[in-house]
């Protein structure tokens, strides 16, 4: 009896292990499956040195990949690298500003949408030079 | 005595049974079948029933009794819990995959003084 309790004991260890281990394994690039590499691919160069979470996570998004529509994908592709370069408190503050964001109601966020696609055409229309064209100075 | 019985076998018995319903009368051995046909049209044939009280004798054998085996149990379940876990967050769409995905630029989202 006291050998069955042993046996039990230790397939418990081996469960809670496992379980802990198969969270974060590092992968090389190199090992990764083809659908996660085409998903992944702004992030080939620095993707070895990258630490074992920001992988792990990097590696769950590209699973969701597939389903994505084409801008999204296009979308996905050119913010990975600098979603990838930002500390993870800057991640985590991103995701808490997107989670208040997705809370307020749909009417008001439309508009801040409207604000910053004007603030963004806006951008686009400046020269380099940083001086406004004077059709798009304000009045005074 | 007790040796003679000893070697009375099944047949010798049979063999007895027999002979002696042979000096029984008709009526009496006519009744005594029909008697025969009664009992096993009555009989009960006892089944398997389904009930509770048995779950909950099995469960009871099933539940940790030791000490050790409490925590075995434990660490099972814990195990479990945190496979779990990690299993509805691999399948659900992360937060990060809408924010990378969004018609709103990431800037808007990331402080890049921080």
């Amino acid at each position: 009896m006291i050998s069955m309790n042993k046996l039990i004991i230790a397939m418990a260890i081996f469960c809670a292990l496992s379980a802990q281990t198969a969270a974060a394994t590092p992968e090389p690039w190199a090992a990764l499956p083809p659908a996660e590499r085409e998903a992944l691919a702004p992030l080939a160069p620095q993707w070895n040195s990258l630490p074992e979470k920001q992988q792990h996570n990097l590696r769950i998004l590209a699973q969701h990949y597939p389903k994505l529509k084409m801008d999204e994908k296009r979308r996905f592709q050119n913010r990975l690298v600098t979603w990838a370069q930002l500390t993870p408190a800057q991640r985590q503050a991103a995701r808490e500003k997107y989670r208040a964001f997705s809370q307020i109601p749909a009417e008001k966020r439309e508009q801040v949408k409207q604000m910053v696609r004007q603030n963004q055409a806006a951008k686009i229309q400046q020269p380099a030079s940083g001086v406004i064209p004077a059709a798009a100075q304000p009045a005074q | 005595m007790k040796k003679q019985s000893q070697h009375i076998n099944h047949q010798h018995i049979a063999k007895l049974l027999n002979s002696s319903t042979d000096q029984l009368d008709d009526s009496v051995l006519s009744a005594l079948r029909q008697a025969r046909t009664v009992a096993l049209e009555r009989q009960r044939v006892a089944e398997p029933v389904f009930s509770l009280s048995a779950i909950g004798h099995r469960a009871h054998h099933l539940m940790p009794h030791s000490t050790q085996q409490w925590v075995a149990t434990t660490i099972i379940l814990a195990a479990i819990l945190i496979g779990a876990i990690g299993y509805l967050q691999d399948t659900q769409m992360p937060v990060d995959m809408e924010i990378l995905t969004d018609d709103l630029p990431i800037e808007v989202f990331v402080d890049q003084h921080e």
